[in-house]
């Protein structure tokens, strides 16, 4: 009786029994960085089905066969590999193909600036494309904690060119956002209408195009730099992966007037940012040749810095009048120890890396640098992962951070060297810089009255007759009172900007001559005489500079700007 | 009897060899049949592996905040109903 119970039982537990599946995630790896700064982490997942019956449909013709066979588990098992990159932009343009996109952008640090924390968390990096001023061409050091250099990656065509369906080519969707964020229609195209080249004067167009590409989207899929792999070299042969990147290099010859609609990242003119802009960058030194009204920008801080802008704005929705208003418009102190943003720790260094390094006293023709900053929150802020090198041979390592904030330095640079050789004022040769200086007389000769005396200096009377030799006889002004005036170094610089924007220089024809035969001639400006004074030596220059705050962070799964992907290790 | 009736023979012996091939095949397919149906089981289960994880993961970020355990039973049922859509289970 007790046995058929059990067996009534145990045949009703087997027919009543559902099948089930069960899916558990176990074994869950801390995140690592793999070999292209994503992070990365494993889990095991195991899918188990229970009491999986088998009908037998054969039975039926079956000699002796069971109708059903029952399986209590079957399960499988595998490491699943997560990878999380960051791509803010492409998680927006969701019509952008996944492979030109990536987290990688193309800038390089060396491994101590993760430790150049600032304030709080936040690190503080110099574009740096010109070191210490003298050169045209990038100069790492390898252990300089406090910059960020641009890296040329390749790119390929498809993914930044323009192409037949423009909205959904890269380039076609970058001329979108920054013709959407500048609310200008023309504004991407025009930009690359200046004449943009390198140091052998080859136009760079599809160099630029690749390098805001890489900014804006990240390394495209097939040209990922690689941890260990990636050499950095100066004379980079080719750009695919495992073969050298070049550290980039062009810079933009404008001949033509200043004014902010020089730069790609356009303020409003009537802005200060544009008055301590306008009409500069130019630098103008006399020497032997004409002067030139060329002057120089570095458009690769231009181009990454409108890049960053645009794509950051971008990001979180902004429009450039709401970027600008937003920014805040400073100066920034060398002499000020209060730290009152997080910038200020580092003013003192801004004038040098906007004017390299000089003495103390050259410091002094340095006007203040003002600084235009914007702050991103976290939230909207985008992620960019940076390569990472340790003695500048290869890449070592990659970190991201958030781009809390973009900071657009400006300083400019003055001097005047005028020297006068009338009778009345008491100096003969000076330079005047903005700070530092002492006022010096300026006369107006043309409105100095004269009389004659004997003496040098005014006696009892003045000389009405021939008495005294004519050896003796002295020109000495009466109305110095009122001729001669007191300037400030700033005002003998505005004389000589006046001076300068009014004056058409001269040349004279110079030669060489081999007996009576001229050769190697040029034109040799002629001294510049402005209400008698000579100007000797004129500079007046406006520098950039730009500064990112980053947020060293870790990719978190959660966070939307991220792409995560997913790929099946091993299965048991 | 007619001569040549005996040719019914190889026909009976037709039908008889049917017959038995039909009885044979059921006897071994059983086995065959079973495997069958197991290895597709597992097969399902294995192309279900990476959805499981992504769907899992995928989850949480669009619903942030929950615990592991949450996250894992979600999954499980859609993991379930997957298993349903195949017939594996009702």
């Amino acid at each position: 009786m007790f046995k058929k119970i059990l067996i009534l039982i145990t045949i009703a537990l087997s027919l009543v029994a559902q099948t089930t599946t069960d899916t558990k995630f176990t074994n869950k790896t801390t995140a690592t960085t793999d070999s292209f700064g994503n992070t990365v982490f494993n889990q095991d997942v195991t899918i188990e089905t229970n009491n999986f019956k088998v009908d037998n449909f054969w039975i039926k013709f079956q000699n002796g066969g069971a109708a059903q066979s029952n399986h209590s588990t079957i399960s499988k098992s595998a490491t699943v590999e997560i990878s999380i990159e960051t791509s803010s932009l492409c998680s927006i343009y969701t019509d952008l193909d996944k492979e030109g996109c990536s987290g990688q952008k193309p800038f390089l640090i060396n491994d101590e600036a993760i430790e150049n924390k600032n304030v709080g968390d936040t690190i503080s990096l110099i574009f740096q494309k010109d070191y210490d001023m003298t050169n045209d061409t990038i100069l790492y050091t390898d252990n300089n904690a406090s910059l960020f250099y641009p890296l040329d990656i390749d790119r390929d065509e498809k993914f930044y060119k323009s192409q037949h369906d423009n909205s959904k080519s890269f380039f076609g969707i970058f001329e979108k956002i920054f013709n959407v964020f500048f609310g200008d229609n023309s504004f991407f195209g025009g930009f690359f209408n200046f004449g943009v080249v390198d140091n052998s004067n080859q136009p760079v167009e599809d160099v630029r195009q690749r390098y805001i590409a890489n900014i804006v989207s990240g390394v495209d899929q097939n040209h990922l730099l690689e941890k260990d792999v990636t050499d950095i070299e100066k004379d980079a042969s080719g750009y695919k992966l495992n073969t050298p990147v070049s550290l980039i290099d062009y810079t933009e010859k404008i001949v033509e007037n200043g004014g902010c609609n020089l730069f790609f990242f356009k303020f409003s003119e009537s802005s200060p940012f544009c008055n301590i802009i306008g009409g500069l960058p130019f630098i103008t030194i006399f020497s032997n040749t004409t002067p030139t009204t060329t002057f120089e920008i570095d458009t690769i801080q231009t181009d990454t810095e409108n890049s960053l802008i645009t794509f950051a704005s971008s990001y979180t929705g902004m429009t450039v009048s709401e970027y600008q208003n937003a920014s805040v418009y400073q100066a920034q102190s060398v002499d000020d120890a209060t730290f009152y943003n997080p910038i200020s720790a580092m003013s003192s260094m801004m004038k040098f890396f906007l004017f390299g390094p000089q003495d103390q006293d050259e410091y002094n023709k340095i006007e203040e640098p003002m600084d235009t900053y914007y702050k991103f929150e976290d939230e909207d802020a985008v992620n960019l992962t940076f390569a990472v090198t340790n003695d500048g041979d290869k890449i070592d390592d990659f970190q991201t951070f958030k781009l809390t904030g973009i900071h657009s330095l400006t300083g400019n640079e003055r001097m005047c060297r005028v020297k006068e050789s009338n009778d009345y004022d008491n100096w003969t040769d000076y330079t005047f810089k903005p700070e530092g200086t002492s006022s010096q007389t300026f006369t107006d000769l043309g409105a100095v009255e004269t009389e004659t005396w004997c003496s040098r200096w005014r006696g009892d009377s003045p000389l009405s007759e021939g008495w005294c030799s004519s050896f003796s006889r002295y020109e000495v002004p009466t109305n110095l009172d009122t001729v001669q005036t007191l300037k400030t170094p700033d005002e003998w610089l505005s004389w000589c900007d006046t001076a300068m924007e009014t004056y058409t220089p001269t040349t004279t024809e110079v030669c060489d001559y081999v007996f009576i035969f001229p050769v190697n001639c040029r034109d040799v400006i002629d001294p510049i005489f402005v209400d008698g004074y000579q100007i000797a030596e004129y500079v007046n220059t406006s520098k950039r500079g730009l500064i990112l705050d980053l947020k060293l962070i870790n990719l978190d799964i959660n966070d939307p700007a991220n792409t995560v992907r997913y790929k099946i290790k091993t299965v048991r | 009897m007619r001569n040549g009736s005996v040719a019914i023979v190889p026909l009976l012996l037709g039908i008889f060899t049917l017959f038995w091939f039909i009885w044979f095949l059921g006897g071994s397919s059983d086995t065959l049949h079973r495997v069958n149906n197991v290895e597709n089981l597992q097969h399902l289960q294995e192309r279900l592996l990476l959805s499981a994880a992504k769907y899992r993961f995928e989850y949480e970020r669009a619903n942030p905040g929950l615990t592991d355990d949450e996250y894992e039973a979600v999954t499980d049922i859609y993991i379930d109903n997957m298993m349903v859509n195949n017939k594996i289970q009702e």
